[in-house]
């Protein structure tokens, strides 16, 4: 399944480009990481692509047909989407709302059999989050919440995951964990496609980064040729400084960076 | 797949209890009222319209008083106190707000609008009814076109469009009770107003039946849909749900059995309000299992304020007054014990 962006732009009612001139195609079996300050128009971007929201020019590919002439349904079988902020109004289980996730596979009339419990369940598993099934979804933690999400998007069993700064509301340990599923689901064969504002992220766990700032994109490729001092100054209006050493234990290249 | 509330150990329990006890209170129902028979011909009377191999006699106003008018009125009062409930949950779903009910898109003043300029005009009980069912569809017509102006947030736009049409059509009730006959209309509306059934041996009603049903059978058809509706219209979007398209079909359904109620019954208010909330204490949030759990609490709440309201004094008390001086302290209550759920 391919993702293609070509020459996106978007305004609310007419005004102000929010974005405009955006292209990337989404990679397949890895993580691609859009990375860029707050307001930078990321958020507004993912809706777009996930066809939440309507582009003012330019056209979204998914194998080389464009998401306006597919349903609503048939785009949520092939894309999930994870919002950065979420509230749910009602005290539902977190079985309950993993299971909403098969939505696009049931008609209007119908509600979820025997096998879709059994999707949810198994995707309930993959997250790692089997003890919080029973638990409501209005009582754990952001952290939490986050996983359920994920398991919620995968029980839609889409092709390529969408994720608004999976980390941004999560402590240390959480942003680890939620990040290396994301990495470890790439791998497993999904494209999925991140925002995130803080580029230790990226260079962590992408394998190909779209720098972003007010609604262009700068650069994109991979992380050793996208993430420099200069572009991240261009992208973030301070002086930053990257530090790379290889990690005694495997000998990978790592590199940090730090805003000086 | 779900734990049962407190107040019931296991689910099937809880199940058995919503199925069987509408059914006993129904019959109940036909047992007391102001005419008075002793049970045995009740219940042989019901045998023989039910079993064509059995055949009695009886007298004439015994049938009469059973059939044609305690019946009727226990079963509209059922399926009412369904539609109000069930009304009051899907829109607590689809606006995400348990503070919501069927009223709130103004169904309930636009239909008493129609019932008071039918009083007032001294226009026959049907045409009465038609202009209340009428002007309930005209109200929640006009939220949705003041809706269609504003494309952002629709769903918050509607609520704001229909409290707006609402207060219109409750200041042109004022000006109606305003200037009615003191002695001739005036204690027709006010007692329309508040809410009745006491009327529902008349066959005019009938036209109000299948709208309810109708608008029932969908809601309950498209109920896990509002799972998924009210985790916010981008996420269900998302997950591939027509917000437009689902939004529409519950506001219209739910329009319907509301209207329907409102022309057979008048204003009984509170019941969509709080049913769901103690359904929830019971059942949980999930639409699937809420939406039975409301038809069955809904109906039978409905159904033993009404054997209150035309037992309990020598003349009818109005409904809309029962429902919340009786229920209110009942739910607060259960609300302070389940608060959890809801």
């Amino acid at each position: 399944m391919s993702l293609e962006v070509k020459k996106a732009a978007f305004s609310y009612r007419g005004k102000v480009n929010i974005f405009a001139d955006i292209s990337f195609k989404a990679i397949e079996n890895d993580v691609l990481c859009i990375l860029g300050p707050n307001g930078c128009g990321k958020t507004t971007l993912l809706k777009c692509v996930c066809g939440i929201l309507k582009l003012r020019q330019g056209d979204i590919f998914l194998d080389n047909q464009s998401i306006l002439s597919l349903k609503r349904n048939q785009i949520a079988a092939i894309m999930g989407y994870i919002p950065q902020e979420h509230d749910s109004g009602f005290a539902y289980s977190v079985l309950e709302v993993v299971l909403m996730g098969r939505t696009p596979h049931l008609s209007i009339f119908a509600s979820p059999s025997d096998k879709d419990y059994q999707i949810a369940v198994e995707a309930i598993d993959t997250v790692g989050i089997s003890h919080l099934k029973d638990r409501r979804y209005t009582e754990i933690s952001g952290g939490e919440r986050q996983l359920v999400l994920v398991a919620r998007t995968l029980t839609q069993q889409p092709k390529i995951l969408l994720l608004d700064e999976p980390t941004s509301h999560l402590d240390f340990k959480n942003q680890t964990l939620v990040l290396r599923l994301l990495k470890k689901l790439a791998k497993s064969g999904l494209s999925v496609i991140m925002t995130s504002h803080f580029p230790d992220h990226a260079l962590a766990y992408s394998g190909q980064i779209a720098l972003m700032n007010r609604g262009f994109f700068i650069a994109q490729g991979s992380p050793q040729e996208i993430v420099t001092e200069t572009n991240l100054k261009q992208t973030y209006g301070i002086d930053v400084k990257i530090f790379s050493f290889s990690d005694p234990l495997t000998g990978e290249a790592l590199r940090f960076c730090r805003a000086v | 797949m779900m734990k049962a509330g407190y107040l019931f150990k296991s689910r099937r329990t809880l199940t058995l209890v919503l199925v069987i006890g509408p059914v006993l209170v129904i019959l109940a129902s036909l047992f007391i009222g102001k005419y008075q028979a002793d049970p045995g011909s009740i219940i042989s009377l019901l045998i023989s319209k039910m079993n064509p191999w059995f055949q009695g006699t009886f007298p004439g106003n015994l049938e009469t008083a059973i059939l044609q008018v305690r019946l009727p009125r226990v079963l509209l009062a059922v399926l009412v106190g369904m539609s109000l409930s069930i009304a009051g949950a899907s829109y607590q779903g689809l606006f995400r707000n348990p503070l919501v009910s069927s009223q709130i898109l103004g169904v309930a003043s636009g239909a008493s609008f129609g019932a008071a300029l039918g009083i007032m005009l001294s226009a026959s009980s049907l045409i009465i009814q038609i202009m209340a069912f009428g002007f309930g569809l005209v109200a929640v017509g006009l939220a949705l076109a003041i809706t269609r102006f504003y494309r952002s947030s629709p769903t918050l736009t509607l609520v704001l469009a229909g409290v707006v049409i609402g207060s219109f059509f409750a200041s042109l009730v004022s000006l109606i009770t305003y200037t009615a006959d003191p002695n001739l209309k005036l204690p027709a509306i006010v007692f329309w107003l508040m809410g009745s059934l006491s009327a529902s041996a008349n066959q005019d009603l009938l036209f109000a039946v299948p709208p309810m049903i109708i608008g029932i059978t969908v809601l309950m058809l498209i109920r896990w849909r509002i799972n998924v509706l009210s985790m916010g219209e981008e996420e269900a979007k998302a997950m591939g749900v027509d917000t437009g398209k689902l939004r529409i079909i519950i506001v219209v359904c739910c329009t319907l059995v509301a209207s329907a109620s409102v022309c057979v019954s008048g204003v009984i208010g509170w019941i969509g309000l709080v049913i769901p909330h103690f359904a929830r204490i019971l059942v949980g949030p999930d639409h699937k299992v809420l939406l039975p759990a409301c038809l069955s609490i809904g109906g039978v709440y409905l159904l033993l304020m009404d054997d209150i309201a035309r037992t309990a004094t020598s003349s009818e008390i109005p409904l809309g007054i029962l429902t919340g001086i009786i229920g209110a302290p009942i739910f607060a209550y259960l609300l302070t014990k389940g608060a959890r759920w809801s």
